[in-house]
């Protein structure tokens, strides 16, 4: 009720009548009692001069009549007075009459005067000589002026609470049905809220404003009802569009997958048969070159086909970082190889600054990692004709098993404008696009590795500037781990694990695609392994309960029954898995799938397409 | 009522030479009285009360008023001697004290007798001293009875 019409009106309004009334208490008494005594001396004084007239009137003119009247008037009218009237004797004054009788007021008046107020007259009638003496008594006086200050009393008190009425009837007829209003308008707005206006059978302004309130209220009430039933419907229409939405997503993503697949089946063969055609050294320097054409277009198809399969999984956000104990010196030799390769036949000073723990084993997504690692390095290749690209990567422990890990590639290549590197990132953006584009890209590039960082926890660090180069690098902190020496080698995601077979390994290739089975033979011939064949699981099922073999390579999406039937079958089998090593061949490059393909009991994933260098790192791993 | 204005007029030998005479007239005294009442009339002692202001109705609650002798009359000092047996101004003292204290109307002082025989005559209830009450002439309104010793 602080700042309540209460407290602002009604309280002080009667605060300041009750200190007036109070000051006007204290005051007002004492200066009646002074005015009082003024006018009672003023009065004597009055009486005392007529009761000398009266007494010289009728001793010199011997008429008692206005001294009869004057005594009528004062025994009519009292007030406790005494009159004394008073002869000049030869020993001073003598009484001669007094009134009323018997008093000895003169007497009492000697004795003590403070006690009195006294007024007196003198007259002079030959022989008649004297005084006349009006007294009144302090104390008649004093208890008038109670009598007064009492009835003054009386009237403040009916004026205080008359005022008490009157701040009861503001506060009962104003101010408590205007703060009740004031207390339920800000609730009015919530519907939910089951605040009721009352109502007031009252013609004022208050009835009126009350009045108000009940109709906005009530409108308030059909204008929810009518929401609700408006919400109903479009929550209806949003639930049958969101429907229809996941129907679509889930169309689009099977149709991605079906796609993805699709076009990494045949480009398994075509890439594979190219990496054959390339063995061939009798070729002219014309046939070398379509040929190198058309294998670098098809990786760039690849390319093209991993980033857009990529872009759609960050878009839809089903991705999810598989990390595992890694060697971190042998992940980024392995990363630098790999960058190595892209700056073969250039005429660029690659540089690589290595300067990371060796013995450092650290929870990471390597795939990822290496995504990131090769998108950045790649990038810095594609925008730098000549010149320098520096890698450099570093790291130090920040903490008890944490390290940070400091990556940056650094160009001096074209360079980047402000411009653009405020839109570097964005989706299919690349610099200098247009119809006269120079550099080759889907542009998505850039956005996963933002996307793959954001998930690491880290982001992408960028310093350019256009015409002298380019920085890109960001840092990782990452959790370390120890590994017993007896858990030997250290895992490496879904690699194949070393097979201990010391003469060549007899393999099973299970695939519906007769060209793929020819494409895969050719390969594995080119390293002088030979390989059985089969068309469907039930085939290749077949063939391993008859015959013996070291590695079993199945695709995956087969008529009928699939690759990870013929998992299940073998793994029902328990002698036929006990020397079995067993590889998904799929052009499925999902994360996910690979892992639960895994789960399913395979050793390792190889992803279509599968080029002549990972088969001849897969033929050495597992004769190994 | 009737009776009440009767005027009577009463002649009363009050003083005879036993009760002595005064220094300036030597003569007796008659009081001269208008009264309301014809039976009342013969209590000396309610007359002598009412001039003395000693009673200040008749018997019969009519309001009594007295004419005395004022300071030159003639027997300002005799009335006085035999009302009061004190000095004219004792009178005037003791009339002052007494229309003073309420107890009695006040007087009306006339110079001689015709004024005492007409105050009287003219207001019923009034009592008067005179020294000769024959001088007013009779009428047939005046009734004049003689009172006895």
């Amino acid at each position: 009720m602080n700042r309540s019409l209460l407290a602002k009106l009604a309280i002080p309004m009667l605060a300041a009548s009750i200190v007036v009334s109070l000051l006007i208490l204290i005051v007002v008494p004492d200066r009646q009692e002074q005015a009082l005594e003024r006018s009672r001396q003023a009065e004597l004084g009055s009486l005392a001069a007529a009761f000398g007239v009266a007494a010289q009137t009728a001793f010199a003119y011997e008429d008692l009549n206005t001294l009869a009247g004057l005594n009528q008037l004062v025994r009519e009218d009292i007030r406790d007075l005494h009159v004394a009237i008073t002869l000049d004797g030869a020993e001073g004054d003598e009484l001669m009459a007094e009134f009323p009788e018997g008093q000895n007021i003169m007497g009492r008046m000697m004795q003590t005067p403070q006690d009195y107020l006294v007024a007196s007259a003198n007259f002079d009638a030959q022989e008649f000589i004297g005084r006349v003496y009006v007294v009144q008594n302090q104390a008649a006086l004093a208890a008038e002026i109670s009598a007064l200050t009492l009835s003054l009393y009386t009237v403040f008190a009916i004026i205080l609470g008359l005022q008490f009425v009157i701040a009861m009837l503001l506060w009962r007829q104003v101010i408590r049905p205007i703060s009740a209003a004031a207390t339920l308008a800000p609730r009015l707005a919530n519907t939910r809220d089951k605040a009721i206006v009352a109502k007031l059978q009252r013609e004022d302004e208050i009835g009126i404003l009350q009045q108000a309130l009940r109709n906005l209220r009530a409108k308030l009430l059909r204008q929810d009802r009518q929401n609700r039933r408006l919400f109903g419907s479009l929550e209806d229409l949003v639930d049958q569009r969101t429907e229809e939405l996941q129907r679509a997503l889930q169309a689009k993503d099977t149709f991605t997958a079906s796609m993805s697949h699709e076009l990494r089946t045949p480009l398994h063969s075509m890439t594979a048969s190219l990496d054959l055609l390339a063995q061939d050294r009798d070729m002219d320097r014309k046939k070398t070159r379509y040929l190198s054409i058309a294998r670098q277009s098809a990786k760039n198809l690849l390319l093209l086909i991993n980033d857009l399969l990529d872009f759609q999984r960050w878009a839809s956000e089903d991705v999810s970082l598989y990390q595992s104990p890694t060697s971190l010196i042998e992940m980024i030799q392995e990363n630098i190889d790999v960058a190595s390769i892209l700056f073969e036949e250039s005429s660029i000073d690659f540089q690589a600054d290595i300067n990371v723990d060796s013995d450092a084993i650290v929870m990471i997504d390597r795939q990822r990692f290496s995504q990131a690692f090769l998108n950045l390095t790649s990038n810095a290749r594609k925008f730098t004709s000549d010149g320098q690209v520096i890698i450099s990567v570093e790291s130090c422990v920040i903490g008890p098993q944490c390290i940070e890990l400091t990556f940056s590639v650094k160009d001096s290549g074209v360079g980047i404008s402000k411009v653009d590197l405020d839109r570097l990132g964005e989706p299919f953006f690349q610099i200098g696009s247009g119809l006269n584009r120079k550099y080759s890209g889907t542009g998505l590039g850039l956005n996963i590795v933002k996307r793959i960082l954001d998930q690491m926890g880290s982001a992408l660090i960028i310093e350019s500037t256009l015409g002298e180069g380019s920085l890109f690098g960001f840092k990782l902190t990452l959790n370390t781990v120890l590994l017993d020496e007896s858990e030997g080698d250290v895992a490496e995601g879904i690699e194949p694990k070393v097979s201990r077979s010391p003469q060549m390994p007899r393999l099973l290739y299970v695939e519906d695609s007769e060209t793929n089975q020819l494409v895969m033979q050719a390969m594995l011939d080119h390293f002088g392994l030979e390989a059985s064949l089969a068309s469907s699981a039930e085939e290749g099922f077949e063939l391993l309960s008859t015959q013996s073999f070291d590695i079993l390579l199945a695709d995956i999406q087969m008529p009928v029954f699939s690759g990870l039937d013929l998992m299940q079958w073998i793994n029902d089998s328990s002698n036929l898995r006990a020397n079995l090593r067993c590889f998904a061949c799929t052009a499925n490059a999902d994360e996910d799938a690979s892992a639960e393909f895994l789960k399913a009991g395979f050793d390792g994933v190889l992803t279509k397409p599968i080029s002549l260098n990972a088969i001849e790192q897969f033929v050495r791993a597992e004769i190994r | 009522m009737q009776r009440l204005a009767h005027i009577v007029l009463l002649i009363i030998a009050m003083w005879s030479s036993g009760l002595g005479a005064p220094a300036s007239y030597a003569g007796e005294l008659f009081i001269v009285a208008h009264l309301p009442d014809r039976e009342a009339i013969l209590d000396n002692t309610e007359l002598l009360k009412i001039l003395r202001g000693k009673q200040r109705n008749w018997s019969s609650g009519f309001g009594a008023r007295v004419a005395l002798p004022s300071r030159d009359s003639d027997i300002y000092d005799e009335v006085s001697q035999v009302l009061f047996q004190s000095s004219g101004s004792m009178m005037q003292r003791n009339w002052f004290k007494l229309v003073f204290a309420g107890k009695a109307n006040a007087p009306v002082y006339l110079d001689n007798d015709a004024d005492v025989l007409e105050f009287v005559a003219s207001q019923p209830g009034t009592v008067g001293v005179v020294i000769s009450p024959f001088s007013i002439e009779q009428s047939d309104q005046i009734i004049v009875l003689k009172a006895a010793e």
